[in-house]
């Protein structure tokens, strides 16, 4: 878990260090878009990221502020999918 | 029926060419428009597109074959189980030509055969080629005395750049994004009249109804731009000719509102497409434009969500930029163009098709998009 939260935080800030922003103090609670470090395009390419990187089929109906607002919110995602997955004998 | 996509001729001198990349399978759909092969000579590389809408039946030449100009290279059907019929692979269209005296056009006159769709039996002998004065000749006997002034103004569909760099360099095939990109664009000066118009607005207005969208849906990203793009759809709606191209003589209004919208992923510029966009809701529309930029970004667009776009949307705010003119999208008479604000201030622009649209049909487009941030009262 510490380490998808690592991976996570790691990447929000090379994302944002593309747009000129530094990331480096973000927290696992806070609001990523709320910081304005990303703007929606970066997010979307977290996404695509988070989807590619854990091997995920994220669902348009799940890209949330809820599932992906906070590193936090985003590691809990990944626990449940992969929970689901595993309880499926995927 | 099966109808003949024909071998083009790329340059005066070369009565052949080789067949260097074929887009799509047989069996496969394709729109009109869409890539189906790249031809090439020595001096220049030629895409052979759709001429209409159908599926490739079969190929009359393999990838590597030198084929001659005029012959048949492709069989489009309207059903992906026709059968084409069996014709040799090569002088095809020659033996069509051989009906109006076996002459050949020149390569301007071939052109403009092309873009007007003019069969070459058509045109009246007056030499042993068919010269390009004998097909203006033609195009003014039928009527199109404005495409006529605008083909002797250099509007024709130009010819394929033959110069060369006088300097030394290293030469790279265009990766089929690039190619795309030169369609795009190529059909843009070889078609359109193009012309661009802007407005300004408070973009705090359209800022505050997007978070509140935002917070009702509660969604991660801005949906502002998909909102702009939601909203230049329901204008299109109101104002059909927003949503129209012309070809040869005659205007084409689309029976849907297909949105073009302009992803960037790395170095690659995509078009996604949101089709048939007038039967979704505004959070149908977000929710369908985000799923297909997340596409984009995988590059995994599937055909039919990267062509067809009949109006267009693209923003270069992310990059602080304050104003730019975006080429139309092929065979679209409108792009919408979305700015970063300064002080609060921004421009919505917009390159629109002047053979379809006028600058104020634009202007007042502009301003309804501009004011649609305003709450309903």
């Amino acid at each position: 878990m510490n380490d998808i939260k690592k991976d996570i935080r790691a990447k929000v800030i090379e994302l944002a260090a593309q747009l000129g922003n530094n990331a480096k103090s973000l927290r696992d609670e806070q609001e990523i878009p709320a910081t304005g470090w990303l703007d929606s395009a970066a997010l979307m390419e977290l996404i695509v990221w988070f989807e590619s990187n854990y091997d995920l089929s994220i669902d348009q109906s799940e890209v949330t502020l809820e599932n992906f607002g906070t590193v936090n919110a985003m590691a809990a995602f990944y626990e449940r999918a992969k929970g689901h997955a595993t309880k499926e004998g995927i | 029926m099966a109808k003949p996509l024909y071998t083009p001729r790329v340059n005066n001198n070369d009565d052949t060419v080789r067949l260097v990349h074929l887009f799509v399978e047989p069996g496969t759909a394709v729109r009109k428009g869409d890539p189906v092969a790249d031809v090439e000579t020595d001096k220049a590389t030629f895409t052979v597109e759709a001429e209409e809408d159908g599926f490739v039946l079969r190929y009359n030449a393999a990838k590597g074959d030198t084929i001659a100009v005029g012959s048949v290279l492709a069989w489009v059907g309207s059903k992906a189980d026709e059968i084409g019929p069996d014709v040799p692979p090569v002088n095809d269209r020659a033996t069509v030509s051989g009906s109006a005296g076996g002459r050949e056009p020149t390569l301007k006159a071939a052109l403009l055969l092309a873009q007007y769709n003019i069969d070459p039996s058509d045109i009246p002998v007056d030499g042993p080629r068919i010269s390009t004065e004998a097909v203006l000749g033609y195009l003014r006997k039928n009527g199109l005395s404005a495409q006529v002034r605008a083909s002797e103004a250099g509007g024709a569909r130009s010819a394929p750049d033959q110069s060369r760099p006088q300097e030394s360099g290293q030469r790279t095939p265009l990766s089929g994004v690039e190619r795309g990109m030169l369609r795009t664009v190529e059909w843009q000066k070889r078609e359109a009249v193009p012309a661009y118009a802007e407005v300004t607005y408070d973009e705090s207005v359209w800022k505050a109804r997007a978070a509140r969208f935002r917070s009702e849906h509660g969604l991660l990203l801005d949906p502002i731009l998909a909102q702009l793009a939601w909203e230049l759809v329901r204008i299109a709606m109101r104002r059909p000719h927003l949503n129209a191209t012309v070809t040869g003589a005659e205007k084409y209004a689309y029976d849907h509102v297909n949105l073009g919208f302009t992803v960037q992923s790395g170095q690659n510029l995509f078009v996604a497409v949101v089709r048939e966009a007038e039967n979704l809701s505004e959070i149908e529309f977000v929710n369908r434009l985000s799923q297909l930029q997340r596409a984009a970004l995988k590059n995994a667009l599937k055909p039919e969500e990267a062509s067809g776009a009949t109006i267009g949307f693209t923003s270069m705010a992310r990059w602080s930029v304050t104003r730019h003119m975006p080429v139309l999208m092929p065979h679209t008479a409108l792009i919408v163009a979305h700015s970063a604000a300064r002080d609060g201030i921004a421009a919505l622009g917009a390159t629109y098709d002047h053979r379809v649209l006028t600058g104020g049909d634009v202007v007042i487009s502009l301003n309804e998009l501009a004011s649609a941030g305003q709450p309903n009262e």
